[in-house]
């Protein structure tokens, strides 16, 4: 069965009629709350409501950024970070000394690899945090007016989007690794500055240490590392260690994104690479966008119609991918004339019929994948979709797009999608 | 020396590099050599349908610059720098409306 124009437009306009919005946005949190009430189970006491209420809010918090999941109980000095073993040391092995029991200290490396290694999955969560606190969105037409309209799946949008789609989009764009790189390691010289050079959780409890010569006071904590000793002669509860230590995330987090300047991290996107981008718009809608640069399309006319460049996208309804891809589904996210395209206001459809099994094909494939590959289709209709068996919305004659001679458009380094006038045995879907 | 890669839509179905020699064959006889490398049947049984068809699109990116070409187009004649990497997207064709 092939779905096309009208058809597919009554279909999409009354699929979207069904869809409202049946609760809040959520967005994936780490799961501080569990971690932290173990360690405040360890060390006797219970974090204050505020305080989690607090860290909710916060997609990421420092007993996470530190690696306190796998090595509970770590200490950091001279730079290093090691993990605290409760079994005998050997010898000449670094130790704590902690009331009449001696621990060796497994050091694995430095602690700035550490932090950045920990910062780097977090930086798209982490900007979108601080997006969050800014009131200034673009794009907000993309929410109209009609918030009924809000796909009812919500559930898992947010989490879909960060530990897949944008991971997704990176693979393809070493370009944004290095920017992300650059922006892990200033959220890390910025922790750096702002936490104790040498510390450790022990036992439920905070150390701040300090170097020490001589003998220290009985039942004094104490931290071997070769000839060097540190006391830790500042301490608390871990959880309160923790705590001032999200402060400090959050507000080094705060001090680093607006500095990173305006532009397109202003404009709500959460990820925007080479290519690809993911964009939450202020009512809390998901799309996953692609760039396309200029462009020529030949006309039937064997004229050369100029198309400058254009951002599309598609928005996020379902983590089933049999939910959100339709043959209307991708959207052109600003004002944009083209023949496929119904209006020419931002935020219009491309109709792009396809068979089913295009979309039963899409529908086997991980939802990030499906979603990257019908974006690529809608910019392939756009580009090269104008041919004897196509049914334009409106005539490629009409669009007042300017016409270029062949050699305008090769100086310029467009490239010049052919009218297929000779094609023939093709179905063309 | 240019480093090329072949996709298919955004498939990646192969890389190697495009050896001296090489520039003079045609954009058709690189892709075929590419597809000697790739290990994923399907896809080069998608790619292979795709040439056949005349409707399909060829595109070649060198750094920002993107053009169509097609299958009988010389290699010589799309390479601007001296290296580089070469990516040749094939699409199936796609129709609007």
């Amino acid at each position: 069965m092939l779905l096309a124009g009208p058809t597919v437009r009554r279909i999409h306009r009354e699929r979207e009629m069904g869809m409202r919005q049946d609760r809040e946005l959520t967005r994936p949190l780490a799961p501080a709350g569990a971690r932290r009430q173990r360690l405040a189970a360890r060390s006797g006491r219970t974090p204050s409501r505020k305080k989690v209420a607090e860290n909710a809010a916060f997609p990421l918090d420092m007993a996470t950024v530190l690696g306190l999941g796998c090595d509970p109980e770590l200490a950091v000095m001279e730079g290093r970070v090691g993990r605290i073993c409760r079994r005998l040391p050997g010898v000449n092995e670094p130790v704590v000394a902690l009331a009449e029991k001696r621990w060796p200290i497994l050091f694995s490396g430095p602690f700035r690899e550490r932090l950045t290694r920990s910062l780097l999955p977090h930086l798209s969560g982490l900007r979108h945090w601080a997006e969050a606190q800014r009131k200034a969105r673009d794009y907000a037409d993309l929410d109209g007016s009609d918030l009924a309209m809000m796909p009812r799946d919500t559930e898992g949008l947010g989490p879909f989007v960060h530990e897949r789609l944008i991971p997704r989009l990176r693979d393809a764009a070493s370009f944004d690794e290095e920017e992300d790189m650059v922006v892990a390691e200033s959220l890390v010289d910025g922790l750096l500055t702002r936490l104790e050079p040498e510390f450790a959780f022990v036992d439920g409890r905070w150390y701040g240490l300090v170097p020490f010569c001589g003998e220290p006071e009985p039942r004094q904590p104490e931290f071997i590392v070769g000839k060097n000793r540190f006391l830790g002669l500042r301490a608390g509860s871990a959880v309160d260690a923790l705590a001032r230590y999200d402060t400090v995330l959050r507000e080094v987090v705060r001090a680093i994104f607006p500095a990173e300047g305006g532009g397109w991290k202003e404009r709500g996107y959460l990820y925007r690479g080479k290519e690809g981008a993911v964009m939450r718009t202020p009512a809390g809608r998901y799309f996953a966008c692609l760039q396309m640069p200029p462009y020529v399309v030949e006309g039937d006319d064997r004229k050369l119609y100029s198309f400058e460049a254009a951002e599309i996208g598609i928005q996020i309804v379902s983590t089933d991918a049999r939910k959100g891809i339709r043959p209307v589904s991708v959207q052109v996210l600003h004002a944009y004339r083209h023949m496929f395209v119904s209006g020419w206001g931002g935020g219009n459809f491309i109709c792009m019929p396809r068979f089913e099994n295009y979309y039963e094909e899409l529908s086997q494939l991980p939802l990030e994948e499906a979603l990257l590959r019908h974006l690529e289709s809608a910019r392939m209709t756009l580009c090269a979709g104008y041919t004897p068996l196509s049914s334009p919305a409106h005539s490629i004659q009409t669009l007042g797009r300017p016409i270029l001679s062949e050699e305008e458009a090769q100086r310029r380094g467009l490239p010049i999608y052919r009218y297929p006038f000779r094609a023939k045995g093709s179905a063309g879907f | 020396m240019f480093q090329t890669k072949l996709r298919y839509g955004i498939q990646e179905a192969a890389v190697r590099p495009l050896e001296g020699d090489e520039i003079s064959t045609t954009v058709g006889q690189q892709i075929e050599k590419m597809l000697e490398k790739s290990d994923d049947q399907r896809l080069r049984t998608q790619i292979q349908r795709a040439l056949e068809d005349p409707q399909s699109t060829i595109e070649i990116r060198s750094g920002k610059r993107v053009q169509t070409v097609t299958p009988g187009m010389p290699m010589r004649e799309l390479l601007g720098a001296d290296s580089g990497e070469l990516e040749i997207t094939v699409s199936q064709p796609h129709v609007g409306g």
